[in-house]
């Protein structure tokens, strides 16, 4: 055996490991007590429906889990304020930064204008200036589990993953089944927060670091239920980058709605995945009196992607007397079946890792850029989109305002459960997926883009307009300059672009 | 100092440094990312005349790229790595020795929506055996087309066609670095002399290197195609007006990739759960007249490789064959065989092994080597 390879070497080697390990990987501090689940503080709507929220951006010291971080949230805790509104409601939200740092709000999933100081992620909200929003809902809205989450294009990330994040709902979920009615909902918010060294918010975010795991900001609460109780559980993922993989031992989950769309069909499951920016909504039965580790299972996104271990989130304890199980008996409300229509045009997309800059991630072989729109479509259309990617790693498709329906993985046909807004591409594999671009409420610029964060800021975007038929010819024209919606996506550049009097009443308004 | 102090100093400073401002979306900023590795090789020389013949080398490769960005799309970066600057004399056992720091880029990057361009020291980015083949020691074999911290700049920019894929063209212009920054740092060594000699150490910038990726095709996306052809220029010498021996290097180039994935591996659920399985096929082509400048040296390159990746596993088999034509006697052929195995023990921590045989200018030896890889940033 030559000298080199010998036990002081083996020696160095192992040391590299434990310093790592120990330096940088992982820190395990003594697990406390479970405490039980609590719930986020809420802004709710008045009887005008209107929710008014004041969502106060700073830096500050929080408890994250059991340990203390500065880190960058709102309204002085980790864990954020749910939003409640319902259809027809209004979301009149003041953002107050007191950040040094340029923010924003998206209102993730929900189909609402994009324009002016609707959900328009063209707009910043400049470090100590305050940014208004007036989110109006449709009578017709969907309920369910919506969030909100910073859009800033480069450091949506890293803000993300630091707190600049929340849970929406729209009430009205179990109104298709009246025999639910009364039963306990749990607002779930899932996150990742990454442990450093300085008891900051890390600088850099990096997905596969060791990280705190968190339901509505602590670690491993015990979620209480009564055997044979249905509780409605609302799963929203708000980390910047991980799936969730949640399973609950030993027990199976009935799936309401998925991204705030009821589900048409029944769809039962002893494993949730959710990716990054998804939301599931399950009912959940009472198992016998016991306690059941709800836990998330290991994450692999590729061979060029992350790796994170498996962790356990919270205890479901199930105690007391036995009560009756609701179970669903009306019928599932109907869904459009986009599969059995012509489309009105095809699309193909590409979502790929950049071969020469690891910071880079490219749309058709196109960085995001601000100024510009790529994708123009008219009203009214629904169109087909196939989705596919090269990369040896997941990217996970979001598109703003509108929902759309998964036809095809890997070019097989997937039976319809109810629509999404966002969808895992496989990796060196293909999604195809149908959208409807019909509700007037979406005229206006918007985007779409991976949802993994990290690929998002590094590129992984581009924009997309929707205009009416008749403006679509000149909307084209104006891509390379912005769009029919100019930079800032509003209202009076869509009359100047469209060479309207601002004083005539305005088509979008219509 | 001691090699063994020197080895915990530099692991030490890898996970101790403090965080820094990274990438947040506020400007300009700087970060940092880095990877570590501390290696192991091995090699036995099948040397005819007898004597020692295996040598060690355990050393650290550590990199780290220093950013300093004005925008989103436009930054300053420093890569350094340090390692041992050569490699050890056959027989030699080394421990952490030799070790130095070099600059292999230090230039301004600007990636724009469809185009790239850099300018300063860098990498020019000709060939893909160096970083697709799998394996330890491939990147060696093939570092004559493989030309790091050049002089120079570099244009990018990307089409996309809804039928054609991604069709990216780039243009290279450089010369081999005389500067300053050629020199190893906190170790012995010079940086490269014009006197030197060797393709494109002209002082002028009279090299280029075209290549065009072709990837992303909508009907066989996980196809990847790369042609390219590079001219270095040969060495002046200002006693000789046309020095004796010497001609420009020429090398033409082209390689193919695939992805084949196992169509139920690639679901949401069986990735997360590291199920993931797909088999990678690749070949390069490169025919090189005159390597290293020296007249009538035409060598070709041929690697093939294979690796199957399975959730956090990566198995690698490649084989690089170099021809020699000779003028008078016969031709002569040279290879690398090597087997590799890569398990990712965390997201950030990798080991790597590899085995191998080779025969470089008719010297058979066996390779085995062990890397240990850290990876993170701030």
């Amino acid at each position: 055996m030559p000298r080199a390879f010998s036990v002081r070497s083996l020696a160095l080697c192992a040391s590299a490991v434990a310093l790592a390990l120990s330096g940088c990987a992982t820190w395990h501090s003594a697990e406390p007590a479970s405490p039980p689940l609590r719930h986020n503080p809420e802004f709710t709507y008045d009887t005008s429906g209107v929710t008014h929220a004041t969502l106060t951006a700073a830096e500050q010291q929080v408890s994250v889990g059991n340990e203390r971080y500065v880190s960058l949230v709102f309204n002085g805790d980790y864990d954020s304020p749910l939003i409640r509104t319902r259809p027809g409601g209004t979301m009149a939200i003041r953002l107050d930064n007191r950040m040094d740092e340029i923010t924003n709000l998206h209102f993730h999933g929900m189909q609402v204008s994009p324009l002016d100081q609707g959900d328009n992620i063209f707009r910043v909200t400049q470090p100590h200036q305050v940014g208004e929003y007036n989110v109006k809902l449709p009578l017709a809205h969907s309920p369910g589990a919506y969030w909100y989450h910073s859009h800033f294009h480069g450091g949506s990330q890293r803000q993300v993953s630091a707190g600049i994040a929340g849970p929406i709902l729209v009430d009205g979920m179990l109104d298709p089944f009246p025999e639910l009615k009364g039963i306990k909902e749990q607002v779930l918010v899932l996150r990742n927060f990454q442990r450093t060294l300085t008891g900051k918010v890390a600088s850099e975010i990096i997905t596969s670091a060791p990280s705190i795991r968190t339901i509505n900001g602590q670690e491993v609460p015990i979620i209480d239920i009564k055997p044979g109780e249905t509780q409605l559980w609302h799963f929203i993922n708000i980390a910047a980058n991980q799936y969730f993989r949640i399973r609950i031992n030993g027990q199976s989950m009935q799936v309401l709605s998925r991204d705030g769309n009821t589900v048409t069909r029944r769809v039962d499951t002893d494993q949730v995945l959710i990716g990054p920016s998804a939301r599931f909504s399950v009912l959940v039965v009472g198992p016998a009196a016991g306690s059941y580790e709800v836990e998330t299972g290991s994450g692999n996104t590729g061979p060029a992607g992350d790796d994170y271990p498996a962790a356990k989130l919270a205890v479901l304890r199930s105690s007391g007397e036995r009560v009756a199980t609701r179970q669903i008996t009306s019928a599932y409300p109907t869904a459009e079946d986009f599969s059995k229509i012509a489309v009105n045009k095809t699309r193909q997309f590409a979502f790929q890792d950049s071969d020469t800059d690891p910071n880079a991630f490219l749309i058709n072989g196109t960085r995001f850029e601000l100024d510009r729109v790529n994708t123009t479509v008219k009203l009214g259309d629904v169109e087909e989109w196939r989705l596919f990617n090269p990369s040896q790693e997941l990217h996970q498709f979001h598109i703003h305002q509108v929902d759309f329906q998964v036809t095809e993985i890997n070019g097989k046909p997937v039976q319809f459960s109810g629509y999404r807004d966002n969808v895992f591409i496989p990796a060196t594999g293909s999604i195809t997926v149908r959208i409807p671009f019909r509700d007037p409420v979406i005229l206006g610029k918007f985007v779409y883009h991976c949802h993994i964060l990290e690929h998002e800021d590094g590129g992984m975007m581009q924009a997309i307009q929707v205009v009416k038929p008749e403006d679509y010819e000149q909307a084209v024209k104006l891509e390379p300059l912005g769009g029919l919606y100019g930079e800032n996506n509003q209202l009076c550049s869509y009359l100047r672009n469209t060479g309207q009097d601002p004083k005539a009443s305005s088509p979008l308004i219509k | 100092m001691s090699n063994y102090r020197l080895a915990v100093l530099l692991l030490g400073s890898v996970c101790g440094v403090e965080a820094t401002l990274a990438d947040d979306g506020q400007y300009p900023n700087v970060g940092m990312d880095y990877d570590a590795t501390f290696q192991y090789d091995h090699v036995h020389a099948d040397v005819p005349q007898g004597g020692n013949r295996n040598s060690t080398d355990a050393y650290p490769d550590i990199n780290s790229t220093f950013y300093f960005r004005f925008t989103h799309d436009q930054q300053i970066q420093l890569s350094t790595e340090i390692n041992p600057v050569d490699g050890p004399e056959p027989g030699q056992k080394r421990f952490f020795e030799d070790v130095g720091l070099v600059i292999n880029d230090l230039n301004y990057y600007q990636n724009n929506a469809n185009s790239a361009f850099s300018v300063g020291k860098y990498h020019v980015p000709f060939g893909r055996a160096q970083d697709q083949a799998p394996g330890l020691y491939t990147e060696d074999f093939v570092s004559t087309y493989d030309l790091d911290g050049m002089l120079g700049g570099t244009v990018a920019y990307r089409f996309f066609d809804q039928q054609l894929g991604m069709i990216e063209p780039n243009v290279s212009l450089y010369t081999a670095d005389n500067s300053f920054l050629g020199r190893p740092y906190l170790r012995h060594g010079e940086k490269l002399q014009r006197s030197d000699g060797g393709p494109s150490n002209t002082g002028k910038l009279d090299s280029y290197a075209v290549t065009v990726n072709w990837i992303a095709i909508p009907a066989v996306p996980y196809l990847e195609m790369q042609a390219g052809y590079m001219f270095n220029k040969k060495a002046e010498d200002q006693t000789q007006p046309d020095p004796p021996g010497e001609d420009d290097e020429t090398i033409k180039i082209a390689s193919a990739r695939y992805i084949w994935a196992y169509g139920p591996s690639t679901g949401l659920e069986p990735t997360l759960a590291g199920r993931y399985f797909d088999i990678v096929p690749f070949i390069e082509f490169a025919d090189v007249d005159n390597e290293d400048g020296i007249q009538g040296n035409d060598t070709r390159y041929l690697t093939t490789s294979l690796t199957f990746d399975f959730g956090d596993w990566a198995l690698g088999a490649t084989r690089t064959d170099k021809h020699r034509e000779s003028t008078g006697g016969a031709d002569r052929q040279d290879y690398l065989n090597e087997l590799s195995l890569t398990y990712n023990i965390t997201g950030q921590i990798k080991l790597g092994l590899s085995a191998g045989t080779q025969k470089e200018d008719g010297q058979m030896s066996e390779l085995v080597g062990l890397a240990l890889t850290y990876s993170g940033g701030y």
